[in-house]
């Protein structure tokens, strides 16, 4: 009895601090509510206020099942509450995607809701030409707060510091502290996002004046265009993504933003308390110049090769800028799904596969491996072939620089390697499932690669025709690789252990 | 906590840094397919 009721503690703090982040989510729900009414749509208006009665009663509900002061918050409750509170909020956050009609089932909703949270990009919502303003910005918000994170979000609503607020925090795989408290971090990772979106929506803006976009339409597209290319999300308000703008100043204008996008907050921060060096001597974005570099030069190689685009601005409009936006883990897309597959050829498909598995950088909005894990993992590498080569008897000390000089333990690298290993298992399973299904090995490589990777870049595989496995295998990707996979290894061995305890209790042991 | 000379200058250095980098793989994409 006492271990069933030991069960219920852990559930009643885990259910009080999942409601407090549900109740925070729906809030937002208002952003679409008033949009819907500015432009007069009223059935849309009306799906979110349904929507928002939902989500508010379940979160008020969970608070008032709840009692955080029911057990000492321990690292597994911040853990459980990251992971599950996304698997809730998914639900919560499909209804108004549902009751729009314009999804096939609700597991398409889901499927674009979590897409949209891990910032991946990819979409099953279907005429997405004809999609109403309020509709429009729901999943650009997903996508926006996705990429700071739902838990960044409610954080920033505490009144003070909590003792599991760092611990909720690092659960969903953030782990950068601007100050001593989180409340202050996730406050400025935020002040941060909504400066660059004010300078972003401005800049589209004007540019979409500039390539014949009506002003309000302009504004809203400039808005969602931000949004998805900060967050790296790769959703667009048109069907044909980047390639509906024909614009080089407006590809010229997402890259730049999708690359800062993908930095670490801490390195915005940095450069903006005036310490300009840092961005310059960190290993991830050392990592990311050098990646980003070479995989571009084997691309504009490869496709000149082919002779696919005519000239050197056509080469860096499709070839370039769809690297870069793989390698950001964007998704963003200035050719048609089906052009990588018949005009790529393999090895640009590899090559695109490559970046996206690499992605942005840690604690930013980018997915991927990351790359202060692939800079850890190199420096690794490279120091055990130096100590085998080295014939001195005295231990070297390894450094690198991540915000500040750090000693490179082996700690650390086999923990990046094994997310690494983590990520190469989810991509080979869909790869497998994905090949099973009957599509090309390539095509499927790739498709697999985008989810894990959180990227969104399609070679024609997801659409809402796709069997039902393949789309609960990408939503379950997608979920694992934004939360980096320890959160929810932490949610299962609770589920496991849990039912292990009942197990024993009812058999008499 | 944010000085906003100093913020204004990180964002220019910022952009200004990744436009450089945008501007860098330009240039070698001329050069590569010389």
């Amino acid at each position: 009895m006492r271990v069933v009721k030991k069960e219920f503690k852990d559930l009643r703090l885990i259910s009080h601090y999942i409601g407090f982040i549900v109740i925070c989510t729906a809030a937002i729900m208002t952003i679409p509510i008033i949009t819907s009414i500015s432009f007069g749509e009223w059935n849309v208006a009306l799906d979110f206020v349904i929507s928002i009665n939902i989500a508010l009663g379940t979160g008020i509900s969970l608070m008032l099942l709840g009692d955080k002061s029911s057990k000492k918050f321990e690292w597994k409750h911040g853990l459980i509450v990251s992971s599950l509170s996304w698997v809730i909020l998914m639900f919560l956050c499909a209804v108004p995607y549902f009751l729009s009609g314009k999804v096939g089932s609700f597991l398409d909703a889901c499927f674009d809701v979590m897409s949209g949270f891990t910032t991946t990009g990819l979409a099953l919502t279907q005429d997405l030409d004809h999609l109403s303003y309020g509709l429009n910005m729901w999943r650009h918000i997903l996508t926006f707060v996705g990429g700071q994170g739902m838990v960044v979000l409610a954080l920033t609503f505490l009144v003070k510091d909590t003792v599991g607020a760092y611990k909720m925090y690092v659960g969903e795989g953030k782990d950068i502290e601007l100050f001593p408290n989180v409340k202050s971090t996730t406050r400025m990772i935020w002040i941060i996002s909504m400066v660059y979106l004010g300078i972003g929506t401005f800049a589209l803006w004007i540019n979409g004046m500039i390539i014949g976009l009506k002003p309000v339409s302009s504004f809203f597209h400039g808005l969602f265009i931000y949004m998805s290319a900060w967050s790296t999300g790769g959703f667009a308000p048109m069907s044909q993504n980047m390639l509906y703008y024909h614009s080089f100043s407006y590809e010229i204008l997402t890259i730049i933003f999708f690359i800062i996008g993908s930095f670490n907050f801490g390195l915005h921060y940095a450069i903006w308390q005036g310490n300009k060096k840092e961005i310059v001597k960190n290993i991830e974005t050392q990592s990311f110049f050098i990646t980003a570099t070479i995989t571009s030069v084997l691309v504009v190689v490869w496709l000149s090769k082919l002779g696919v685009y005519p000239n050197a601005v056509a080469l860096f409009r499709k070839g370039v800028y769809n690297l870069l936006s793989a390698h950001t883990t964007t998704g963003f897309a200035n050719v048609y799904a089906r052009q990588f597959a018949l005009e790529w050829g393999d090895f640009g498909v590899l090559i695109l596969i490559i970046a996206m598995l690499i992605g942005g950088s840690a604690c930013s909005t980018a997915g991927g491996f990351k790359g202060l894990r692939v800079g850890v993992v190199f420096k690794g590498i490279i120091a055990d072939i130096r100590k085998s080569l080295s014939t001195e008897r005295r231990v070297k000390v390894y450094k690198f620089h991540y915000m500040k000089e750090q000693i490179l333990e082996d700690g650390m690298v086999k923990s990046a390697a094994f997310i690494i290993i983590c990520y190469i298992v989810m991509f080979t399973i869909g790869t497998a499932l994905g090949s099973y299904y009957g599509y090309p090995l390539l095509s499927a490589a790739f498709e697999a690669a985008s989810v894990t990777g959180n990227v969104g870049l399609s070679i024609g595989v997801t659409s809402p025709a796709m069997p039902v496995l393949l789309k609960i295998y990408y939503i379950i990707a997608m979920y694992l690789g934004r939360l980096e996979f320890v959160s929810i290894f932490a949610l299962i061995g609770f589920m496991l252990g849990g039912v292990k305890k009942l197990c024993l209790r009812y058999s008499g042991r | 906590m944010l000085n906003r000379k100093k913020v204004i200058n990180g964002l220019l250095a910022e952009v200004g840094f990744v436009a450089g980098f945008v501007g860098i793989l330009f240039i070698l994409n001329l050069v590569v397919i010389r």
